[in-house]
């Protein structure tokens, strides 16, 4: 959003403070293996859906056909956008496309998805068993996507 | 969001944040951030735009390259017009919904405005190859027929996916409702607009009518999960407030 155009209660939420940021290489282009992860409560057809205070993630398999859904709990954004295109929300396939070009080098088959209106503090245990999972499977850097 | 990228770079995984609040960058400064000047919801732009999708990754991923110390926070600048209004003359509802019976039961109502939707949901559903209603295990009409028994003395209390508590399958099928409407609705000629979508939804329609009569109705149910999704994950902040004024 623009600025000036944030609304209050927003700009009211507690940010908590994470100190001073790290700062991980990414490596040469053509061996940046890019995964997105969003907060925007999205969950593939048949996982379980989130509900307030959820601070695990859910898994979402690139190379699976089951319809990506949204179960984040706000009401206050707008979802038309995602039930017209999941690319405006989740990009995979600008990713991909970013591949081909090679401004990355490949694009990972898992991505992951939270449920963004959770405490931020509360998802720091899940995140570090992700980085491991991350780490496993060869993905070295993160697009992370909010909603 | 922020958090996130925290942790993950503290891993050795190198992160680049959308920034949909850029007072919340600010303040919580993950390692590299796009700020984008787009509505909540839509953190690439606008759907069925891919070239406008792609500038913003190709804006993301360059941050990587960035040599700056970190954080790294940049703005991405779109000449596009990308307000939710849109033009609210390029669209109007696909069918017309049968005149109001006086006293004809709100369900009804509901079912009648379902039956005509059902077509323009199908084309939705072919022409994008998806659709993302379905989360609370429901099919349409059992949606708004569980919804609308809240409205009764014979509330349900026990959840249609017996592993989901209560209060999330509520929420669920209140959402799947409105997917439907809102697929169907921009499956019709005409471009549509997020916000002639919605408001069309919740001041035009006998489901978001259903909806906005549950948030009241529920708002001191016995339920924990139902009665806070009620309160507070029900209806749009910005709707509750129009109605208020």
């Amino acid at each position: 959003m623009r600025a000036e155009d944030v609304p209050e209660t927003l700009l009211n939420l507690p940010c908590p403070d994470f100190g001073a940021p790290s700062r991980a290489d990414p490596g040469p282009v053509s061996e940046r293996r890019v995964a997105i992860v969003s907060t925007a409560g999205l969950m593939q057809r048949g996982d379980t859906p989130f509900d307030f205070g959820a601070a695990d993630y859910r898994i979402i398999d690139a190379e699976s056909d089951a319809d990506l859904l949204m179960t984040h709990v706000s009401t206050n954004f707008d979802r038309t956008g995602f039930l017209q295109d999941t690319e405006v929300v989740f990009p995979l396939g600008g990713l991909r496309q970013l591949a081909t070009e090679g401004l990355i080098g490949s694009v990972a088959r898992f991505h992951y998805a939270f449920m963004g209106a959770t405490d931020p503090t509360a998802l720091e245990p899940a995140a570090r068993q992700l980085a491991r999972n991350l780490q496993g499977e060869g993905t070295n850097v993160v697009l992370l996507v909010p909603v | 969001m922020s958090g996130l990228a925290h942790f993950l770079e503290a891993e050795a995984i190198a992160t680049v944040v959308i920034g949909l609040i850029p007072q919340h960058i600010a303040a919580m400064h993950p390692p590299r951030a796009l700020n984008v000047p787009f509505a909540l919801g839509r953190p690439l732009g606008a759907p069925d735009d891919p070239a406008l999708q792609l500038s913003v990754l190709r804006a993301a991923m360059a941050l990587l390259d960035d040599p700056g110390s970190v954080p790294i926070v940049a703005a991405f600048e779109s000449s596009d017009v990308l307000p939710l209004a849109g033009n609210a003359d390029e669209w109007s509802c696909p069918v017309s919904f049968p005149a109001r019976s006086l006293g004809s039961p709100l369900v009804d109502r509901v079912a009648a405005e379902v039956r005509a939707l059902m077509p323009w949901f199908e084309r939705g559903r072919q022409s994008r190859g998806r659709t993302a209603t379905g989360a609370s295990g429901l099919d349409i009409e059992a949606t708004y027929y569980w919804l609308s028994e809240f409205l009764t003395e014979h509330a349900p209390t026990v959840s249609p996916r017996s592993a989901l508590p209560l209060g999330l399958s509520f929420k669920l099928a209140a959402e799947d409702l409105k997917a439907f409407y809102l697929e169907a609705g921009s499956a019709g000629p005409g471009r549509s607009s997020a916000e002639a979508l919605n408001g069309w939804f919740w001041r035009e329609t006998a489901a978001g009518e259903l909806l906005i009569a549950l948030r009241t109705h529920l708002a001191d149910h016995a339920d924990p999960g139902v009665r806070t999704h009620a309160r507070f994950t029900l209806v749009p902040e910005s709707e509750a407030n129009r109605r208020r004024t």
